[in-house]
């Protein structure tokens, strides 16, 4: 027994309202679901039945929850890179800056030099930690904006 | 999430997707309805693959060059079908290997444990 167009249409609604975005995960999911409902109305049971208990079985958390883990899947690895790129560039203008001053005031360099090292380190931390810093901050509040 | 089972989930965490590309390479392609049910028929329903997890895997080893994908229509919707690429060939090895040896080793481990009490 193959599910007809109207069956096959309520799925995929489904899935759109969960707030799946990507294509080919829908794709899956709908012939997953698809093969799920054909199974249990093979064994007698009516669409609705059927939809809700692949519902359960394939999507318990939600099925946009799957995409969520698809795209942690995807981007984890280059996610900590960054994070890493980040840190060292953070260390590395905190350690330019406090050198500055470590060299300056015992007279070992001259306030000009000394100044150049300092802004040296202030504009490597603007231009790499900062913007990252109001990234996830940004990323931060839509997610909440959301959630609310 | 990974895999629902009569196994510790923890034991089972990290050979999902060998046991994809194990399939892949002794069957041409396959769909992921078609990979639960094999698995959970070969395991004797000790495996069952939750699809939560299961498409995760199966996209992030297409974006890592192991897996190819060909769409087709099945009466009125699409079905893909996953098969190993050139490269996920040539990684199915290591991993059978690494996990074979990694389940010897225990089973050396736990004998040992046996043999000494």
């Amino acid at each position: 027994m193959r599910i007809d167009n109207h069956q096959l249409s309520a799925i995929k609604t489904f899935l759109k309202n969960e707030g799946v975005t990507n294509v080919q995960l829908r794709d899956d999911l709908t012939d997953h679901f698809g093969c799920v409902i054909e199974e249990c109305m093979r064994d007698g049971k009516a669409f609705e039945d059927a939809f809700y208990m692949a519902r359960d079985r394939i999507a318990p958390d939600g099925a946009l929850q799957i995409e969520k883990d698809l795209n942690y899947l995807l981007t984890v690895n280059r996610e900590i890179m960054i994070r890493k790129i980040v840190f060292i560039m953070g260390y590395f203008s905190a350690y330019t800056i406090i050198l500055s001053i470590a060299l300056y005031l015992p007279g070992i360099l001259d306030a000009n030099t000394s100044g150049l090292v300092a802004m040296a380190g202030m504009l490597l931390f603007s231009i790499s930690v900062l913007p990252f810093y109001f990234y996830l901050w940004y990323k931060k509040s839509i997610h909440q904006f959301k959630e609310a | 999430m990974y895999i629902c089972t009569m196994y510790s989930r923890e034991l089972l965490k990290g050979i999902l997707k060998p046991i994809i590309l194990k399939l892949l390479s002794e069957n041409d392609k396959m769909y992921g309805y078609e990979i639960v049910q094999t698995v959970k028929h070969i395991s004797d329903n000790k495996i069952l693959i939750k699809e939560g997890s299961l498409y995760p895997a199966l996209h992030s080893l297409t974006k890592e060059g192991y897996l190819t994908v060909e769409s087709r229509m099945m009466g009125n919707r699409i079905r893909k079908y996953y098969s190993l690429t050139d490269n996920g060939k040539t990684q199915l090895s290591p991993v059978i290997q690494e996990l074979t040896d990694f389940s010897q080793t225990l089973d050396k481990l736990f004998n040992l444990k046996t043999a000494l009490s």
